[in-house]
C-alpha cells in the first residue's frame, strides 16, 4: 500500500473523485440525465455529498452550471443549484472567519441563502421522499439561523425518509459550541442521533467529529492533556469505528465513506494514537478529505508529512 | 314567501319550504320549524368593522345599553357585537323570547343614556379582561386601522362618545331595515314589541386594503403562528381553507404534537372577498418548527400533496356544516344573516354538490394564487428565506413644515399643513391630515397619531426639542376634529424623558503613572538618602584627607532626601485611592 500510494494524498474535490467519473463526462457532455441515471442508482448521502461537491463554487465551472440551470425540471439539479448558493454563501462569510459580518456582506449572505432556501422548499414539496433536499434544508437551516426547532423537524422529516450521515453531521453543528449550542447539548443530541441508527451507519462519525470539537475547545495540540487522548473517549472512538466504518456490512469504498474514514484518521492522529489512524489511513489510500483534516492542518506539506508517516506506520504493521 | 331582495340575497328562495318569511314591526323575521325551546336572534347589519377608530367600541356600548335591563349571566340570552353584525340572542319558553326581545328594542328605542358611564366603566374592566387577537400584526399589516382592523385597536369610543353621539350611530345602525329576525316556530310569537326607528338597510363595508407586494412577514408575539390572505369568495375557497385546516391540525397536532390548535377559517370580508386565515399556537421550543411546518405546508399545497384523508374530512365536514342549516335555528339564522348581508345563499343540495365537484387540481392552482398575496406572521424572526418581504410602517413622502429635532435620537419631527411627519435614519413615517383615523390627546401634551394604514406617531414634547404648547396646538388643528380622542392620563414614570447625558466620572487620586513614576523616583530618593547619611558620617566624624564636607552640604542632601521620600509616598498614596475609589478595576 505505501509503496502504491507514494505519489502522495489528494484532497477529494468533484474532479478527484473516482466514483464521479461518470457524472463529469456526463457533465462536460451537456447530459444532465445521465448524471440522474447514475445518481438514481446511489443512496441519498451519497447523492448529497456528490451535489455539494459538484457545486463547490471555488470548482463548478460556467459550462457546468449552465447544464445545471439548464435541467430546471430534475430535482438533482436543482438541489445542485440550491447547494451552489449555499456556497457562494458561505464563500461571503469566510470573508470574516470569526467575526461579525459588516451589513452590506451580512446583506448579501443571507440573500444568496434566502436564492437557495425557496428552491429546497419546493423541492421538499414536490418530492417529499428526495431526503438529500432535506439535508440540505437541515444545512441551511443552521446558515439561516433558525430555531432549534425547525432544524430539528427538518432532520427528522429527512431521517424518516433515510438514514443520510450528513443531515446527522449538519443537525449535530447545530448544537456544537460553535453554533448555537453548547458541549452538553451537542452530546446529547449526539446520543439521540445514535439511539436510533443501525449499526453499520456512517452516523457513528459523529462520534469522532463530536470528540474532535472538544478537542479544539480543550486548546488543540498546545493541550498535553487533551481529553481527545484519554482512554475512555479512544475506547468510544474505537467501537464508533468498528459500528460504521470497518462494520463487516460495509462494502467498497464510497466517496461518503472515505471521508467518514477520514473523519476516524484524524480523531484517532489527535488523540495521539497514530497506529490506529493508520489503519483508517490505509483503507483511504490517497484520499483525504478537507473538512475532516482542516481539523489538523490546512497547510499542503503538513498535511502530506502526516499521511506519509501514518503509511509508514501501515506499511510496518 | 316574500320576496324582498338586496344585494345578492336569494335565500328566500333557495330555502322555499324549509324557512317562512314574515313582517312584524317593519322588521323581517325569518321562521323555521323545529322542535323544543323557541330560539331566536335579533341581528342587526352593525359590527365592528363599521366603526371608525376615534369610535372604536361604541356599537358595544349600543349592546350594553340596550341590554341593561336584562340578566345576560342567564345562558339563554345574551349579546354580541362581531365584525359585520351585532347579535341578540335568546332561547326559551315564548314568554321568555318576548319578554327579552321586547326588551332590547325598547332599549334601543330609548337607549338609557344616564347608564353611558357606568357602562363605559364596564366596558373598560371587560377590556383589561380580553385577551388580545392573536393575529393582530396580520390585522393591521392587511388593513391598516380601519373596516376589518379594528378588532387590533383599544376601545378609542369609551373616552370619546358621548351621548348624542351615541344616539346618533343607534339613529344609523339600530333600524328596522337594518335588522332581520330568526326564530325557531311557524307562528311568530304574541305579544312581540320589534317596534324600531325607521332607517335604511346598511350593505356590507367597504374593504380597504394596504396594498403590498408579496409575500409579506411580520413579527407577531409569542406563541402564535399565523398567515393571511384575501381571496375571491369561491367554493373552491372554502374547500382549500378547510383542507388546510384538516392537514394542520393533523400535521401539526395529531402527527408533530407541535401545537394545541392548529387550522385555518374562511371569512367573508365582503361580497366579494373572502379572508383564509391560517394559524396554529405554539411553546416558544417549537415556535420555529410550527413556523416551518406552515410554510411546508402550503407549499405542498402549491405542489399538489393533499392528504386523501385530509380531502375526506374537510368535504365531510362542510357537509354536516350544510347539514345544520337545512332546517330549524341553523336554517333560519342562516337565511337571516345572508338576508341581512345581501349576500347570496344556495339551497344545501347545490352547496354539497359544488363542494364535491372540487378536484385536487383545482385546490392545487387556488395554492399557487394565494401564495404571493400571502402575509405572515411569526415570533420567530425573519421569513426572508421563503421569498418574503417585511411588513413596514413607512410612507413615500415628507409633509412639508417646521421641523424639530428629537433629543439624543437622530430623528426630526416635521409639522406642516398637510400632516405630520417622523423623519428617522430608517425610513419616514407620515400621517396625513386626509388619513388620519386618530388623534389621540393625552393631558401631558404628547399626541398619538394613527393613518389610515396604520402608521402610528407618538409625539412626545419631552424627547423633541421645541414642541411646545404652540406646535402641539398646531397638530390638533391640522388633524380632523373628528378623530380626536382624549386619552386617560399616563402615569408620570410612564412619559418618556430625553436621555441623561452622563456626568463625567471624577477618579481620585493617580492613575498608573503615579506609580511609574515613583519607581525611578524612590531609587533616586534612596541614592541621595544614602548621600545625606555618608555626608552626616564625614561631617560629624571629620572628612577624609582632600575633601571638605560643610553643614549646608549635610542639610541640603536632607533636605533633598525628605523630598524625594515624601514625593514618592504622595505618588503611592494617590495610586491607592485611586485604586480604592475605582473598586480596584484599573
Amino acid at each position: 500500500m505505501a509503496t502504491k500510494d507514494a505519489v502522495g494524498p489528494t484532497v477529494e474535490s468533484f474532479d478527484t473523485v473516482p466514483e464521479y467519473e461518470p457524472l463529469r463526462r456526463a457533465l462536460d457532455e451537456g447530459e444532465w440525465e445521465a448524471v440522474d441515471a447514475a445518481l438514481a442508482a446511489w443512496p441519498g448521502d451519497e447523492v448529497s455529498y456528490a451535489l455539494s461537491l459538484l457545486a463547490d463554487p471555488d470548482t463548478l465551472t460556467e459550462h457546468r452550471l449552465d447544464v445545471i440551470v439548464g435541467a430546471s425540471s430534475s430535482p438533482t439539479a436543482r438541489l445542485a443549484w440550491a447547494n451552489h448558493h449555499l456556497g457562494l454563501a458561505w464563500q461571503v462569510r469566510l470573508r470574516h472567519p470569526g467575526s461579525i459580518l459588516p451589513p452590506d456582506e451580512f446583506a448579501r449572505f443571507r440573500r444568496l441563502l434566502a436564492e437557495a432556501e425557496p428552491v429546497l422548499i419546493e423541492l421538499c414539496a414536490e418530492f417529499p421522499d428526495f431526503a438529500p433536499a432535506w439535508t440540505a434544508r437541515v444545512h441551511s437551516a443552521r446558515w439561516l439561523g433558525l430555531p432549534a426547532s425547525e432544524t430539528r423537524r427538518r432532520f427528522a422529516r429527512g431521517a424518516a425518509i433515510a438514514d443520510d450521515v450528513w443531515a446527522a453531521v449538519h443537525l449535530h453543528q447545530f448544537f456544537e459550541t460553535r453554533w448555537y449550542g453548547s458541549a452538553d447539548e451537542a452530546r446529547a443530541v449526539l446520543d439521540e442521533i445514535l439511539a436510533d441508527v443501525p449499526d453499520g451507519s456512517l452516523s457513528w462519525t459523529l462520534v469522532p467529529r463530536f470528540h474532535v470539537e472538544r478537542w479544539a475547545e480543550a486548546g488543540g495540540a498546545e493541550s498535553w492533556d487533551n481529553p481527545i487522548r484519554t482512554d475512555d473517549v479512544v475506547d468510544a472512538l474505537r467501537e464508533a469505528a468498528q459500528r460504521s466504518v470497518l462494520h463487516p456490512e460495509r462494502g467498497q469504498l464510497t466517496p461518503t465513506l472515505v471521508s467518514a474514514h477520514n473523519a476516524f484518521m484524524v480523531a484517532f492522529w489527535l488523540a495521539g494514537r497514530p497506529e490506529e489512524a493508520a489503519r483508517h489511513r490505509a483503507a483511504v489510500g490517497t484520499r483525504l478529505t478537507a473538512p475532516e483534516w482542516s481539523w489538523v492542518t490546512t497547510d499542503a506539506v503538513e498535511r502530506t508529512r502526516i499521511w506519509q508517516h501514518l503509511s509508514f506506520l501501515g506499511a510496518a504493521a | 314567501m316574500n320576496g324582498s331582495v338586496r344585494g345578492r340575497f336569494t335565500g328566500f328562495e333557495a330555502f322555499e319550504g324549509i324557512v317562512d318569511v314574515a313582517v312584524v314591526d317593519g322588521v323581517t323575521v325569518v321562521r323555521s320549524a323545529a322542535a323544543g325551546p323557541i330560539a331566536a336572534g335579533l341581528m342587526f347589519r352593525v359590527g365592528i368593522a363599521d366603526e371608525p377608530l376615534a369610535h372604536r367600541g361604541i356599537t358595544h356600548l349600543v349592546e350594553h345599553l340596550a341590554l341593561h335591563r336584562h340578566d345576560v349571566l342567564a345562558e339563554h340570552k345574551n349579546g354580541h357585537v362581531l365584525s359585520v353584525t351585532t347579535h341578540f340572542v335568546v332561547s326559551g319558553s315564548e314568554a321568555q323570547v318576548v319578554d327579552f326581545l321586547n326588551g332590547v328594542c325598547a332599549g334601543l328605542r330609548d337607549l338609557p343614556l344616564d347608564r353611558l358611564g357606568a357602562e363605559k366603566s364596564i366596558l373598560r374592566a371587560e377590556a383589561q379582561a380580553r385577551a388580545g387577537v392573536a393575529e393582530e400584526p396580520l390585522l393591521r399589516a392587511r388593513f391598516g386601522a380601519q373596516g376589518h382592523a379594528m378588532p387590533v385597536y383599544r376601545e378609542f369610543g369609551l373616552e370619546s362618545v358621548d351621548a348624542d353621539a351615541l344616539a346618533a350611530w343607534a339613529r344609523r345602525w339600530f333600524v328596522a331595515e337594518n335588522a332581520v329576525l330568526w326564530l325557531t316556530g311557524t307562528e311568530t310569537p304574541r305579544g312581540l314589541d320589534l317596534r324600531l326607528p325607521s332607517g335604511r338597510w346598511q350593505p356590507f363595508p367597504a374593504v380597504e386594503e394596504v396594498s403590498r407586494p408579496g409575500p409579506t412577514w411580520t413579527s407577531g408575539p409569542a406563541g402564535a403562528v399565523a398567515a393571511d390572505v384575501l381571496v375571491p369568495r369561491a367554493t373552491v375557497g372554502t374547500v382549500f381553507a378547510e383542507v388546510a385546516s384538516k392537514a394542520l391540525f393533523r400535521e401539526l397536532r395529531l402527527e408533530g404534537a407541535l401545537s394545541y390548535t392548529a387550522g385555518a377559517q374562511y371569512e367573508p370580508v365582503d361580497p366579494e372577498r373572502a379572508r383564509i386565515l391560517f394559524f396554529a399556537d405554539a411553546t416558544p421550543e417549537h415556535e420555529g418548527a410550527v413556523a416551518g411546518a406552515m410554510v411546508d405546508l402550503l407549499a405542498g399545497f402549491r405542489a399538489g400533496r393533499f392528504h386523501e384523508r385530509d380531502l375526506v374530512s374537510a368535504k365531510k365536514a362542510i357537509r354536516e356544516g350544510v347539514d345544520a342549516v337545512r332546517e330549524g335555528a341553523g336554517a333560519a339564522s342562516a337565511v337571516a344573516g345572508a338576508y341581512l348581508l345581501g349576500d347570496r345563499l344556495r339551497h344545501p343540495d347545490e352547496i354539497v354538490s359544488d363542494v364535491d365537484d372540487v378536484t385536487v387540481d383545482q385546490l392545487r392552482d387556488f395554492a399557487e394564487r394565494i401564495w404571493p398575496d400571502i402575509t405572515w406572521q411569526t415570533p420567530i424572526g425573519p421569513l426572508d428565506w421563503i421569498g418574503a418581504e417585511e411588513v413596514t410602517y413607512w410612507s413615500t413622502d415628507t409633509v412639508e413644515g417646521a421641523t424639530f429635532d428629537f433629543i439624543g435620537t437622530p430623528e426630526h419631527l416635521v409639522v406642516g399643513e398637510e400632516g405630520v411627519s417622523v423623519v428617522t435614519p430608517d425610513g419616514v413615517a407620515t400621517v396625513r391630515r386626509d388619513d388620519c383615523r386618530l388623534t389621540g390627546v393625552q393631558a401631558d401634551g404628547a399626541r398619538l397619531l394613527i393613518g389610515a394604514n396604520g402608521i402610528m406617531l407618538a409625539i412626545e414634547p419631552t424627547v423633541v426639542r421645541g414642541v411646545d404648547a404652540t406646535v402641539i396646538d398646531q397638530i390638533d388643528a391640522v388633524m380632523p376634529s373628528e378623530t380626536i380622542v382624549r386619552l386617560p392620563a399616563r402615569e408620570p414614570e410612564s412619559i418618556p424623558q430625553p436621555p441623561q447625558r452622563a456626568e463625567p466620572v471624577r477618579l481620585k487620586g493617580f492613575g498608573a503613572w503615579a506609580i511609574m513614576l515613583a519607581f525611578p523616583l524612590a531609587l533616586f530618593g534612596l541614592a541621595v538618602l544614602v548621600g545625606a547619611i555618608q555626608n552626616t558620617a564625614e561631617y560629624v566624624l571629620g572628612a577624609a584627607p582632600g575633601t571638605r564636607v560643610s553643614p549646608a552640604m549635610v542639610a541640603t542632601s536632607w533636605i533633598l532626601a525628605i523630598l524625594m521620600i515624601g514625593a514618592v509616598a504622595g505618588l503611592i498614596a494617590g495610586w491607592v485611592r485611586r485604586l480604592r475609589s475605582s473598586g480596584g478595576d484599573m
